[in-house]
């Protein structure tokens, strides 16, 4: 059988601790800039996490507009909160993620009842004509069947494949041990695999 | 035996990842399970990895910069500008209205459109706009208020009012009937009138109706601005030229000291009624450095939000976290104004409602972010158990949420 995984970066032990020390540092640092409202802190602070944070949104969502918005969102969130006298205390990245999880499912909380738009078919080819009808209709079944999954299933395979996430990186992000976030990465394709079976039926 | 199958599947991923050839991690395996893995495997497969939109990252960070924007503006300009600059008659007339608005101050803030008191808060803004010490600390106050106005409208279409509404915004999305106008959807009928060649990403003003579907009907949309970003080619005393365009200056357009030729730079572009456009505001647009700079030591006049030294008084201690939970999420609630440490409630109620990062438990509403722990998927009906501390402003922010049936 042949895979093609578009995913990962695959980290070990030196190398993650290495990169996940420096974004630490890095934005612990850049914290008491960040709540003075420093505007380059701030640049550098969403340019840092803007593309991971999209690509988690993005992956769940389907929709490419959705995910830009609620991205968006979440940094607005994180200047409400700091004027709150609340959010990160070290480190923003988690706090954003956080966020960032909880607006995604409120955007499906608010989206259940109503008529269901489905993913936007140009999201789906506008990568332009190599992208197949056929493949299209694929992205839309696994679209389809991600959003049967539960919350954390979904939270899980937007770290690891959406985002490209270790799984070191993603057990820190969902503040679980290593040997959790395998088990649950199991369940959740698993899960995945039987909604698509029923999508295709 | 799962906990075996879970480590194959992670190590034929992690193999796969280094184009290696995933059966290498399978040789342990039972068939039945290995055939398990392998089907997921290719589930895996299925699973893409999405490219970033042209200009997202840009219309992202300007949002947020402008909103930054904005807070600093509120935060700073009354406590550092008016005393020095006005004149003594004018402080007066300024106390004369706080105090014949005095108790009316609390119910006016959260007035909203509609509402009897909205025309007092329109007259405020109206009074601080006019007040501004200079064009920048003006353009700030305009963001805060566009920001406002806007949340306005959304607190509207939650609560299901029909009311004529007025609003500007950027314009996110563009769908045949629905557009997308700072999140908030904006129905267009035959009958809205368009002015101005509007596309995504443009500053746009919204005339219209709030519809109890959660929509604002429009009666009329207009250009109002847009931001772009390029380069500054040439610069004289009434015009400039940024990415090969002639913006128009104005007395009134605020150009940040230290602009050079040369420098990127993001402009905020009005479009007047002769078509011509005119810079409200320019301001240099760096990329920025890769690597964090060293941490500088407060200025006087820096905006008074807490540091990470200043946070001392969390929130009492409560049990040790396990292990495998990283601790710099911990969110700290801050101290009163006058120095007490906030209220902190614990209680067990039923959810009645979670929509908006607010969830409303036993009556009690709690605003939640990425600093709130959830535990156990809790949903509507369900019974939790509720850490929360109240915030200056008076409302509850929910530490802890964990279902308890």
């Amino acid at each position: 059988m042949v895979y093609c995984l578009a995913t990962p970066r695959i980290q070990t032990g030196f190398g993650l601790r290495s990169l996940t020390g420096a974004l630490m540092t890095a934005d612990t640092e850049a914290l008491n800039e960040i709540r003075r409202l420093d505007p380059r802190a701030l640049a550098e602070l969403h340019d840092r996490h803007f593309a991971e944070l999209y690509r988690y949104a993005r992956f769940r969502l389907g929709d490419p507009h959705a995910a830009e918005d609620i991205t968006s969102e979440t940094f607005v969130r994180l200047l409400e909160a700091l004027r709150a006298g609340r959010g990160p205390r070290t480190s923003p990245r988690g706090w954003l993620f956080g966020t960032l999880r909880h607006l995604v499912d409120d955007h499906f909380r608010s989206a259940y009842g109503r008529p269901a738009a489905g993913v936007p078919i140009e999201s789906l080819v506008e990568n332009g004509p190599d992208h197949h009808l056929e493949e299209a209709e694929q992205r839309a079944r696994v679209a389809e069947a991600m959003r049967r999954l539960t919350g954390e299933q979904q939270h899980v395979l937007a770290l690891r494949f959406g985002g490209g996430h270790s799984l070191e990186e993603t057990a820190e992000l969902m503040g679980r041990n290593s040997n959790a976030v395998k088990a649950l990465q199991f369940r959740a394709l698993a899960s995945l695999r039987r909604h698509i079976g029923r999508e295709s039926t | 035996m799962s906990r075996r199958r879970d480590d194959a599947l992670q190590a034929a991923l992690e193999l796969l990842a280094r184009g290696q050839d995933p059966e290498a991690a399978l040789t342990d395996l039972p068939p039945g399970e290995a055939a398990e893995v392998r089907a997921l495997l290719a589930t895996a497969s299925l699973l893409r990895r999405e490219e970033i939109p042209a200009g997202a990252p840009e219309r992202s960070r300007s949002r947020f910069l402008r909103h930054a924007s904005g807070l600093r503006a509120a935060a700073s300009a009354p406590a550092r500008r008016l005393v020095p600059r006005f004149a003594f008659a004018t402080l007066a007339a300024l106390l004369a209205l706080a105090l014949g608005l005095g108790g009316l101050t609390e119910a006016t803030a959260r007035s909203l459109p509609g509402d009897p008191l909205y025309r007092v808060r329109q007259a405020a803004e109206g009074l601080r706009l006019r007040l501004a010490a200079n064009p920048e600390d003006r353009i700030r106050l305009e963001a805060v208020y566009a920001e406002q106005h806007a949340q306005n409208v959304r607190r509207l279409l939650e609560l299901g009012r029909v009311v004529p509404v007025s609003f500007n915004g950027a314009l996110r999305s563009v769908g045949a009937v629905l557009w997308d106008v700072e999140g908030i959807p904006v129905r267009l009928t035959p009958e809205t009138r368009i002015l101005g060649e509007i596309l995504p990403g443009m500053w746009i003003e919204v005339e219209g109706v709030t519809q109890v579907d959660g929509t604002v009907l429009a009666a009329e949309i207009r250009l109002q601005a847009y931001d772009t970003v390029g380069t500054l080619e040439a610069m004289a005393a009434s015009q400039m030229t940024v990415g090969g365009v002639a913006l128009r200056l104005t007395p009134q357009s605020y150009l940040e000291p230290g602009l050079a030729l040369g420098q990127r730079v993001l402009v905020r572009v009005a479009i007047d009624d002769d078509g011509t456009r005119r810079v409200i505001s320019a301001i240099r647009f760096e990329p920025p450095t890769p690597t964090p700079r060293p941490t500088e030591p407060p200025s006087p006049t820096a905006t008074p939000m807490p540091s990470a030294t200043e946070d001392r008084r969390g929130p009492p201690a409560e049990s040790p976290k396990p292990e495998d939970e990283p601790d710099d999420e911990t969110e700290t609630a801050e101290p009163d104004e006058d120095g007490e440490d906030p209220v902190k409630i614990e209680f067990e109620g039923v959810v009645q409602s979670i929509s908006g990062s607010a969830w409303v438990v036993d009556g009690r509403t709690l605003r939640i972010d990425g600093g709130t722990e959830i535990k156990d998927n809790p949903q509507v009906g369900h019974t939790v158990q509720v850490v929360a501390f109240q915030q200056p402003d008076g409302s509850w922010w929910a530490k802890k949420i964990e279902r308890e049936d």
